[in-house]
């Protein structure tokens, strides 16, 4: 048994427990009733968003997940023809077949997260499991006995008994884990977690002293001591034999927004589509991946190791947002989604790694010396990787099989498919899945927010640093506010409706920010009409349903801890609803040159989801933010309040 | 690609073979005077066989054979002419003996060479000269011929220069076959024929064109729907081709005319089945007809501005025109008789063009734009004395273009130079975006909407190869190296494109002392930044063998010649290409199967070619200068992190110094000879002078942040504890006032990215940054007579002077001479300093120049006879070594018609003082032919030039010291550069005046930009702006 220390308590909520990985028996108490909340979107505009593709009877047939449509589509390759279209009453996340062929699971809902068994026969739904907060990415075991959901918002795995059809217990994972895949002998299943997991991992102890992880895995940077920290996303290996972790494989330095995750056929390695955040220096510039570079790491299953990191860009060319990613049958190709750029990256494997292997020996290949330079060089795929530019728009999802690549076209509506003959990628064609729908401001401005073809040089998108519209964990040394203080990235949630913004409050209005942001950060100039379709996408986003919600209610501790938020004068600058007062505070947490400078008051909502807190990200828990970086009771009266008001306390803003 | 494979054959034959002596039975030395039993078979000559001694214009021996040689370059009055071309043939004879030998001279052109042909005319070996007069001995030894009948092949087909082939004292064992020798020159009419069809079979090259008939149809198969049908024609042609070869040996005239015919189909066949590709047919090209610029000293010497040294290289007789691809026909847009138009762009939408032109040789080159119908001709520049050449479109509708309202001149000679400036679309606001030394030129639009253009620019290394690709943004920020500036040859890459959706350029791969054109090459720069790895092809394909071989003028002999590659995808480009008739330029269709066809010639040729289409618009750079304000910042992340830092411990960098090369307003008639040619005299090796602007503290961490002055041509270099240099740049870099820019680390690599997030932020960010306060004193331009010389005078003089034993070792005097003064030419010459002068291309090692690997410091480091510097005399020292030991603070002379700029004594007291001394003081005007000081102004009687004098001549002793005593008084009178009170004479202040006018205009137009207002050439007279 593992023990994690206790400052991991708050942050994993829907479990309840405080400890990492929970033996089976406890993890059956969890089946509780959970509240049913709608989705944020409500799909005004009528699109499909296809989102996920799995391929089914070598390629006869697609099954496409239209998330905002709520519908699974089932697409007939050899007709080119939709056959059948399955209404669900979710927004459907993930998709997974069973080994049997019979069943397809597809995921949704929020706080509400089930699991829908579809017969593919009947194309009918045939039930549901409920698991976790806001289920994604699902994998099923060989032999079909079990089926692993990864829940992103409550940071778990759900093991779902396949005989008895229920969930037999949810295990802790780390920060939003988001793509996973299973070795074929179905020991260990690689999940990706798509942020930094912003916990201070240095004290777990099996009970059996077999385990010993030291790595030290945090988001915060303590600007003012200059001690060591580093922020990178992790790969966790779950051992689903003895229902726990069994290695944490750190990515380098920067690794965030991590999105998919596959295993080759063979076995041997893991693939991690995921970005690197330079995010040390100063954005005066983007080429050469001055900013982020856009990256896949390749993990060893033998020795559940980090091999290396290559970088998917170009030298001038970055290629963003990787998102989904597949190898061929026959392990000799991996494809990669751009959803930035809309493109597909297929890597020959094999050369990739007799060019990993020729470098370890002490080869020079490209422009990398050694091994560790392999993570910087931006020339490591010339001749191995093509890039297929495809007619639709926001490629996410991908499925390849017998010598075909189909991904999702998320704002298109639309299927991208070319073939793979030896390597050559051939004609690319993109097939619309439904009548096309005329975009709303709201489309419109989503479409922009992920399209690195508003960037200078496409090394990024909007959504680079801000996933989903919030943020990336990381910290970023942007030149409006001078040079060598870099702030933590915020949310853009609610950012219309708090003005002023930015850390330093030095935009007067969210609509300013986001025509700085093409300004400074993706160097271009943008029309007006398009900045206005993003001021709209980013109005309409809303907050995700706090997993510290007990059956869409606070609990009563959050209840308790709402009087201590009016008694330590937490309320005074945070008031409800928006949480802020949008006034500017020197609370005593600016470093560096930045000390004594005032900081605008950041919304609370959807904090549960943003860590880590303060300007320079220096706290990775709430509990940081309000005891250990505020001695001086400047950032609310917080000393004196007991562990259980804390602890309320938390609950209670962690609830927003 | 026959050719080519053999002569690396040959190569290597000619490297291996012995000197083994034959039996020198056979023997082809034209002592008779005449050609003997050898032919004229093509074309016609002068003086074929001459009887010459000596090069003509040069005073030195060819080297030739006995009395007689064979040339293709005289004429029969004794004069040369490279015009003369044909083809002369031995008679046919059977070698004995693998071993031959013989001299050649001439040209070094892939069409002037020696040919050892088989009897049915194939050509076997070749031999070329290398562009030398001087007869150069070859062997060849060919096992495989003995026993065969062979002859030798001399063929000229060039009229360049060194268009030109000698030829002498050839010597095999064998015997002559007089039978075949007949049989061939009876017929010299099939000779001549068959050769005549063989010369066409060298472009008939089927498996190019089956390549790109395939692709077209497979990538256009909407458009492109002949392709099964060309390919069936083609293969018609081939197996006649195929069958009938044997006409060359069986002579047989039918066959002959047969493979001719169906050569000929071929050639009919790759017109119809390349012009039919839809990106050639689907929109009008654009071009321009003008005569090829004639030649001068460099290939950015093509503007012959008005007023400057080269005006009268001017040629009239231009104009822009559209060729329609489909029916050949053409229309002109703009035609000037007199005049010239060059360097055409096409706006976004495809409707109009701006392009640069000069009504005639009186007036200068202005921006204009015309419609692409003809229609709306404006012209949107009109400043008097300065030219606007090379004008781009930028994504925002304003315009880049090069441009010499910075006037300033090239550092190894006389010419005008040319930056970037940008303007708005209707001519408003001009300024300057580029700030280097020299030349900024053939700026494009990368698909990600940066200029990308080709800088000429030096320090502290070789004038010849540096001029390089390189981008910025619109606004002048971020400017970088792209591509070639560290490789030796070519020394010329310029001109180039991007390839839109690939990380590739085509580019020209041309020479230092050439027209702007040369080979064409595609790079591809993930492969590399220098040399030869990165080049993917080349046109011609051999050329690719010259990359990295030889010197910066080593393409000179390629030819055909290229220009003005346009990508119409990553495999169909239009170029300007030689046409075969001398330099007249054709507009070409090339791909990369290899394939050559000729759109269209007309007039003195053309060039220039593109679309006349819309094209994508890429994103608008926002700008991230400022108008006002002097400073811009700069960083370096670790200046540990980079490709050149071997041996460089962690921690050993201490100071980053930030040094100002600053540019050559001013010239003069008369040189000194140093790397390459200084008009005057600044240094002993290299071109530049330098002005210190500060040294700032580099971080425990290698972090560095400052402040940099805008808009000044600066480097940097990381200097140790002791402030000795470490680590060098030796190219320059400029900030945008309120620009904030940086590297990740010194001579970083560029083709990766920024390393991961370190731990920590660099040190030195978390502070304002450093200021830039000068050395030992406030910024000022460095001059060795008053920065170091006062330290030998204080320390070494009393023992380093003339007639002192010590000085008669390493003289440290400060005695002023000729062109510099005594200590400075004593450690240049003696080779004490270290410093590296006009270096080579490649970037150095740590250490391996400058004060750490000087002699100089290593002597005064080891505590000479009790000397002990103090420590600001050291700093004085080491600091002047490691800004590459310059000499004069300025640009400007008191004495700009006599020797080297910087004589007091005029050319003709000096060519007396020669003749009373016997010093040939002209030709010691360089840093290889000098010999030392002989002459002290200071101390006429010292002079070295009049110690034997006195003991043997006494008038003419006193007549030269008087002569030197003038020196004395007239520098006395008009101080020179190196003394206090130097005053630039007339002509310099006259340039230097224009350069402060020009400065003054450009500061208006900032004020107008500032003010968000208008300012157009036309409202400017005499430097202001007129107020109405």
């Amino acid at each position: 048994m593992i023990r994690p220390s206790t400052k991991h308590s708050a942050t994993i909520n829907t479990i309840s427990i405080s400890i990492l990985l929970v033996p089976v028996l406890l993890a059956l108490v969890l089946g509780c009733a959970r509240t049913v909340v709608k989705h944020e979107s409500d799909n005004a505009g009528g699109y499909l968003s296809p989102l996920e593709i799995v391929a089914a009877d070598g390629g006869k047939t697609l099954y496409i997940a239209a998330h905002t449509a709520s519908s699974i589509i089932e697409y007939d390759t050899s007709t080119k023809r939709i056959a059948r279209t399955i209404s669900l009453p979710e927004h459907p996340t993930g998709l997974a077949l069973s080994r049997d062929g019979g069943t397809l699971f597809a995921s949704g809902g929020v706080s509400d997260g089930r699991v829908f068994l579809i017969d593919r026969k009947s194309a009918t739904v045939t039930g549901e499991i409920p698991v976790g907060h806001t289920p994604g990415t699902m994998v099923v075991s060989p032999g079909d006995t079990m089926l692993y959901v990864l829940n992103r918002f409550d940071n778990s795995i759900s093991v779902v008994d396949m005989r008895k059809k229920e969930e037999l217990l949810a295990a802790p994972l780390l920060r939003e884990p988001i793509a996973a895949d299973i070795t074929p002998d179905g020991r260990y299943i690689l999940v990706a977690n798509h942020l930094p997991s912003g916990e201070r991992l240095y004290d777990y102890v099996t009970d059996g002293g077999i385990l010993m992880i030291g790595s030290y895995i945090s988001t915060g940077y303590f600007q003012g001591s200059r001690e060591a920290y580093a922020s990178a996303g992790v790969v966790l290996v779950y051992d689903t034999r003895y229902h726990r972790l069994a290695e944490l494989i750190s990515l380098p330095n920067g690794a965030t927004d991590l999105r998919g995750l596959t295993i080759s056929p063979d076995g041997r390695y893991a693939y991690v589509t995921h970005i690197i955040g330079r995010y040390h220096l100063p954005t005066t510039q983007l080429e050469r991946g001055w900013v982020s570079v856009n990256a896949m790491s390749i993990i060893d299953i033998k020795h559940l190791e980090l091999v290396n990191t290559v970088l998917l860009d170009d030298l001038d060319h970055g290629a963003a947002n990787p998102w989904g990613i597949q190898c061929t049958q026959d392990g000799a190709y991996i494809c990669i989604t751009h959803s930035g750029t809309g493109e597909v990256s297929v890597i020959d494997r094999y050369a990739l790694h007799e060019r990993l292997n020729a470098v370890a020996r002490g080869d020079t290949v490209g422009a990398s010396t050694s091994p560790s330079t392999v993570q910087t060089d931006l020339t490591f795929l010339t001749g191995i990787r093509k890039r297929v530019s495809l007619n639709g728009k926001g490629a996410r999802g991908i499925a390849v099989t017998d010598g075909h690549v189909y991904t999702a076209e998320y704002f298109s509506d639309s299927i991208g498919m070319f073939a793979i003959d030896d390597g050559v990628p051939g004609a690319v064609e993109s097939i619309q899945l439904g009548p096309e729908k005329p975009l709303t401001a709201e489309r419109a401005g989503e479409i922009y927010f992920h399209d690195a073809g508003l960037c200078f040089q496409q090394w990024l998108s909007c959504a680079t640093c801000h996933p989903d519209g919030r943020a990336d964990a990381l910290n970023w040394d942007l030149l409006n506010d001078g040079i060598g203080n870099p702030k933590n990235t915020k949310s853009l949630l609610y950012s219309h409706r708090t003005p002023p913004v930015m850390i330093t409050g030095i935009r007067d209005r969210a609509e300013t920010a986001v025509r700085a942001g093409f300004h400074f950060i993706q160097f271009t100039a943008v029309d007006e009409e398009i900045a206005c379709a993003l001021d709209a996408y980013l109005k309409s986003l809303e907050p995700v349903p706090s997993p510290y919600l007990e059956n869409g209610r606070e609990s009563a501790a959050a209840k308790r801890g709402r009087k201590v938020f009016e008694k330590a004068g937490c309320a005074d600058c945070h008031p409800s609803p928006l949480f802020t007062d949008l006034a500017s505070y020197d609370v005593g947490t600016g470093a560096g040159v930045d000390v004594g400078r005032p900081f605008d008051t950041p919304t609370l909502v959807e904090i549960w989801r943003t860590k880590p807190y303060l300007a320079d990200g220096r706290a990775d828990t709430m509990y940081d933010v309000l005891k250990n970086f505020n001695q001086y009771d400047i950032h609310g009266f917080t000393q004196k309040l007991d562990a259980e008001e804390i602890g309320d306390l938390i609950e209670y803003v962690m609830s927003q | 690609m026959i050719r080519t494979i053999i002569t690396s054959v040959i190569l290597l034959i000619l490297t291996v073979s012995s000197c083994a002596a034959a039996d020198t039975s056979l023997r082809f030395s034209f002592e008779s005077g005449g050609l003997g039993d050898w032919k004229i078979v093509e074309g016609g000559f002068g003086e074929i066989v001459s009887g010459r001694e000596r090069y003509h214009g040069i005073d030195e021996a060819y080297g030739r054979d006995g009395a007689y040689f064979l040339s293709t370059l005289e004429r029969g009055d004794g004069s040369p002419n490279d015009g003369f071309t044909g083809v002369i043939e031995s008679p046919v004879f059977v070698p004995d003996d693998p071993d031959m030998s013989f001299l050649i001279g001439g040209g070094k052109h892939r069409d002037t060479y020696i040919a050892l042909c088989a009897v049915d005319g194939r050509e076997v070996l070749y031999a070329r000269g290398s562009n030398s007069e001087r007869m150069r001995h070859v062997e060849w030894s060919v096992p495989e011929l003995v026993g065969k009948r062979v002859f030798i092949r001399i063929v000229d087909e060039s009229t360049a220069g060194w268009g030109h082939v000698t030829f002498d004292g050839f010597t095999a064992s064998g015997e002559i076959d007089e039978a075949a020798t007949h049989a061939r020159f009876s017929d010299l009419d099939f000779l001549r024929y068959a050769r005549r069809v063989r010369r066409m079979l060298e472009s008939y090259d089927p498996e190019a064109l089956h390549a790109a008939v395939t692709d077209l149809s497979k990538t256009f198969p909407g458009e492109y729907r002949r392709g099964n049908e060309y390919l069936d024609i083609l293969s018609d042609i081939e197996a006649i081709v195929d069958t009938r070869s044997g006409a060359f040996t069986n002579r047989d005239r039918i066959e002959l005319a047969s493979v001719e015919d169906a050569v000929k189909r071929f050639e009919t066949l790759r017109r119809e089945a390349l012009l039919a590709n839809p990106l050639v047919r689907r929109n009008p090209i654009l071009f321009t007809v003008r005569d090829q610029y004639l030649p001068d000293h460099h290939n950015t010497a093509t503007i012959f501005q008005t007023g400057e040294v080269n005006t009268l290289s001017f040629r009239g007789g231009g104009a822009l025109k559209v060729l329609y691809p489909a029916d050949g026909m053409t229309e002109t847009l703009v035609e000037m008789p007199n005049g010239n138009i060059r360097d055409p762009e096409v706006d976004f939408d495809g409707g109009r063009v701006v392009f640069s032109m000069r009504r005639d040789i009186a007036d200068d080159y202005h921006i204009y734009e015309v419609s692409a119908d003809g229609d709306g001709f404006r012209q949107l520049t009109y400043a008097a004395g300065v030219s606007d050449i090379d004008p781009l479109y930028l994504p925002d509708g304003s315009i880049v273009f090069s441009s010499t309202r910075e006037p300033k001149f090239c550092m190894c000679n006389k010419h005008i130079m040319a930056n970037l400036f940008r303007m708005e679309a209707d001519g408003a606001n001009i300024h300057q975006i580029g700030k280097s030394t020299l030349f900024e030129g053939h700026g494009t639009l990368t698909p990600d909407g940066r200029v990308l253009y080709d800088r000429w620019e030096y320090v502290d290394r070789n004038f010849g190869d540096a001029q390089a690709l390189w981008t910025c943004n619109p606004d002048g920020t971020n400017h970088a190296l792209y591509w070639g500036n560290n490789t030796n040859s070519p020394g010329g890459v310029i001109d180039a494109r991007i390839i839109s959706g690939t990380e590739r350029a085509i580019c020209v791969f041309g020479s230092c002392h050439d027209r702007p054109w040369g080979a064409l090459a595609i790079i591809d720069r993930r492969l590399g930044l220098d040399l030869r790895d990165p080049v993917i092809r080349t046109w011609p394909p051999e050329a690719i063998g010259i990359v990295g071989h030889g010197n910066w003028d080593a393409f000179l002999g390629v030819r055909p010649k290229y220009e003005d590659p346009y990508p119409l995808s990553d495999t169909y480009f239009l170029c300007s290409r030689m046409t075969g008739e001398g330099e007249r330029m054709g507009i070409y269709l090339i791909d990369t199967f290899g394939n050559e066809v000729l759109l269209h010639e007309e007039g003195a040729g053309c060039y220039d070619p593109m679309p006349l289409s819309p094209r994508l618009r890429p994103n608008v750079i926002p700008s991230r200068r400022k108008f006002t304000g002097e400073n811009g910042r700069f960083y370096v992340v670790d200046v540990y992190q980079g490709t050149h830092m071997r041996g460089v411990e962690p921690g050993a960098v201490k100071y980053l110094r930030v040094i100002e090369s600053p540019e050559k307003r001013t010239w003069n008639y008369y040189a000194w000879s140093g790397q390459g040619t200084l008009w005057p005299a600044m240094n002993w090796h290299d071109f530049l002078n330098k002005r210190i602007l500060g040294t700032v503290p580099v971080e425990d961490d290698g972090s560095v942040y400052c402040e940099l002055p805008a808009e000044k041509f600066v480097y940097f270099q990381l200097l140790d504890e002791n402030g000795m240099m470490i680590q060098s740049m030796r190219s320059g870099t400029i900030v945008q006032p309120g620009e904030v820019t940086g590297c990740i680390g010194c001579h970083e690599n560029r083709r990766t990215a920024p390393l991961p997030a370190y731990t920590t932020m660099p040190i030195a960010m978390e502070k304002p940054p450093a200021k830039l306060t000068g050395w030992r004193g406030e910024q000022r331009l460095f001059s060795y007579m008053k920065e170091v010389q006062p330290v030998f005078d204080r320390s070494c003089v009393r023992c380093h002077d003339f007639g002192k034993p010590a000085g008669d070792r390493l003289n440290l005097a400060p005695d002023r001479s000729l062109t510099f003064n005594t200590s400075y030419n004593e450690l240049w010459r003696k080779s004490f300093l270290s410093a590296i002068g006009g270096g080579p291309s490649e970037i150095q090692q740590p250490f391996s120049w400058g004060s750490h690997a000087s002699r100089l410091i290593e002597v005064v480091q080891s505590g000479h006879k009790g000397v002990e510097l103090d420590a600001e005399s050291f700093d004085r020292l080491v600091t002047w070594i490691d800004i590459n030991a310059p000499y004069y603070p300025v640009y400007t002379t008191a004495y700009p018609d006599n020797l080297a700029g910087r004589s007091p004594l005029s050319p003709a007291q000096l060519a007396r003082l020669g003749e009373l001394t016997g010093v040939p003081f002209e030709k010691l005007a360089g840093h290889n032919t000098n010999r030392g000081v002989q002459i002290s102004f200071d101390r006429p009687e010292a002079s070295p030039c009049l110690a034997e004098l006195k003991e043997n001549n006494e008038a003419a002793y006193t007549e030269a010291l008087d002569i030197i005593r003038s020196g004395s008084d007239i520098l006395a009178r008009n101080p020179r550069a190196d003394m206090d009170g130097h005053v630039p004479c007339l002509i310099d202040q006259l340039r230097l005046g224009k350069y402060d006018q020009r400065r003054q205009i450009e500061l208006l137009n900032r004020h107008a930009i500032n003010s968000g207002e208008k300012l157009y050439d036309t409202d400017i007279t005499n430097g202001e702006a007129r107020r109405e």
